[in-house]
């Protein structure tokens, strides 16, 4: 595609798809597989938005190798809690929805008030994008395009082994699976560390495309609501269906930004969420 | 850190009591719903919010009262209440779903408040802003305090309607048994209409408090989640007056985090404590 020479807005829409893509998947890989819905996708998502930022934008490391330490931080982030939250038996549904939720903006009140970030937001405008393609659009095309296959692919695997009929019978019947002898609580914290640093690598690159992140924009409700809408809207027990609602509700939040409407792309996001709660079986 | 004087302190734990008012109005009515409808209802943070606009609107453009605002107030949000009751029965949601689809009409609600007001920081001047009595050392601002008295009576007078008429025995009943109570001839779908538009009701009250003492903005919404959440969690589902106290404890706490560290540290306060008894009050939900 980069090599097409097609116009720059193309390769960073397709980049926006990939992104929302990989953030969906991931999401869906614990949330969707298990039945456990986190609301704090965007605590992993930022974690990944923070390291890259921070040893990039502060340490000038190179982009590339902040890649894996973001995925590693998010990794981290996410065995860690879950190695707690796992462990509670009653933290289930929407106790563990509103767990993660709260968990989100503890960490974006750590980073607020840390040297990590520290109030006036990161600056990357002078790390320099790698020369993956021929322009800085096509480089970042070509790396959501790369994560976004891996995603996917993960997802798939995942579905086709142990781990995720697993998964599946966790997100059945969480006792009945256990007394047929499903390590659930390792399943779990295996999908949760997968599924955080897949979000951290997104996040990493995401850093770069928006060069200027701060704690409010990053640890926001828009990352959980929109993963948690593509997901459901594309088929959570299926490892392609949070790809195709990711397609789908990117490009209708793209049309209505182009027409000047985004507070009513809100509206709308809004809405297909209730219709699809309430409509599906 | 140098340490805060008496006065400092004093009138932190006054402001925390103040807040925690707040916490606990806005908590009441999700505690209830929670606990007697099993609807975790995350609209009530958007409904408190569309209230508070509509009281600044109706103040400030039309010159109104901001405590006369409530007799529209009042009947318009016990009725969206009942709609949002009526649509989340119809379709027989579990709790996570309609925590899920009430998020989405969050969305909805908060993306309305900016078309119609914008993004932009809006706070309602009143008779009431900025009146204050003064106390021995400590200053006592008048819309606080209402909110206070607002809580309190409404706090109490749920609970004895809880507790001592029919209907609150109806729907104690319905919410430890509800096909038994049933047999017993309560009508359950009407009951819990009800229950939901006094719930609605008291996010449109908490509004018009909301709009009276602080600075209103779409995305304040989410603000506001975290505190509430663990006000209702640490007070007790389906009790009136759990969150109130609860919510006291928490604002107290939140205050004198703020007189020891900076105010931006607050936060860290009510979503740990929510965390925390997540993880360790078994059987609260």
């Amino acid at each position: 595609m980069p090599f097409l020479h097609l116009p720059a807005f193309y390769e960073s829409f397709l980049y926006l798809v990939f992104h929302w893509i990989v953030l969906a998947t991931s999401w869906n890989i614990l949330s969707g597989y298990s039945g456990y819905f986190s609301f704090g996708h965007g605590a992993f998502f930022g974690a990944g938005v923070y390291t890259t930022a921070v040893l990039a934008g502060k340490y000038d490391v190179p982009f590339l190798w902040t890649l894996p330490a973001a995925a590693l931080v998010a990794a981290l982030l996410g065995l860690g809690l879950g190695a707690v939250v796992f462990r509670v038996r009653h933290v289930r549904g929407e106790l563990f929805a509103l767990l993660t939720l709260a968990a989100t903006f503890v960490l974006a009140t750590i980073v607020l008030n840390t040297p990590i970030d520290g109030g006036p937001g990161v600056y990357l405008s002078a790390v320099p994008v790698p020369k993956l393609a021929p322009t800085a659009s096509g480089a970042f095309y070509m790396m959501a395009l790369v994560l976004a296959i891996g995603t996917v692919f993960i997802a798939y695997a995942i579905s086709r082994a142990r781990l995720g009929l697993g998964l599946f019978a966790i997100h059945d019947d969480e006792d009945a699976a256990e007394v047929m002898g499903v390590p659930t609580y390792r399943y779990k914290l295996v999908a949760f560390g997968v599924s955080c640093a897949l979000a951290g690598i997104a996040g990493g690159i995401q850093a770069l495309f928006v060069s200027y992140v701060t704690a409010s924009g990053t640890f926001n409700i828009t990352v959980p609501l929109t993963v948690i809408l593509m997901s459901v809207l594309g088929g959570t027990r299926s490892w392609g269906g949070p790809a195709i609602g990711a397609t789908v509700i990117t490009i209708l939040l793209y049309a209505t930004t182009a027409v000047d409407q985004p507070v009513a792309g809100k509206a709308a996001v809004g809405a297909v969420l209730v219709a699809a709660i309430l409509l599906m079986p | 850190m140098t340490f805060p004087s008496a006065t400092l302190l004093a009138q932190s734990a006054l402001s925390g009591v103040f807040i925690g008012s707040m916490y606990g109005l806005l908590g009441m009515g999700l505690g209830l719903a929670w606990g007697l409808l099993h609807i975790i209802n995350l609209a009530h943070f958007g409904f408190a919010f569309l209230a508070a606009y509509l009281c600044y609107q109706l103040a400030s453009v039309g010159g109104i009262d901001p405590l006369l605002t409530l007799a529209l107030i009042v009947p318009l949000f016990f009725a969206l209440g009942v709609a949002v009751q009526w649509l989340l029965s119809r379709f027989a949601v579990s709790p996570l779903n309609s925590l899920l689809a009430t998020f989405g009409l969050t969305a909805i609600i908060e993306a309305g408040i900016q078309y119609f007001w914008t993004a932009d920081f809006r706070k309602l001047e009143s008779v009431y802003s900025g009146q204050k009595l003064r106390m021995g050392g400590l200053f006592v601002p008048i819309p606080e305090l209402l909110t206070l008295v607002l809580a309190l009576l409404l706090g109490f007078g749920i609970w004895a309607a809880m507790r001592y008429t029919n209907l609150g025995r109806a729907l104690r009943a319905l919410a430890e048994d509800a096909p038994m109570a049933a047999a017993f001839g309560v009508n359950r779908r009407a009951h819990a209409l009800l229950l939901a538009g006094v719930c609605g009701a008291l996010a449109g009250i908490a509004g018009v408090c909301l709009a009276l003492s602080f600075t209103l903005t779409p995305s304040q919404i989410y603000a506001w989640v975290g505190v509430v959440f663990a006000a209702v969690m640490l007070g007790g589902l389906g009790s009136p007056l759990g969150p109130l106290a609860a919510g006291m404890v928490v604002g107290v706490s939140e205050a004198v985090t703020m007189a020891f560290a900076s105010p931006s540290w607050a936060p860290i306060v009510s979503f740990s404590l929510l965390i925390a008894l997540l993880l360790l009050r078994p059987g609260r939900a």
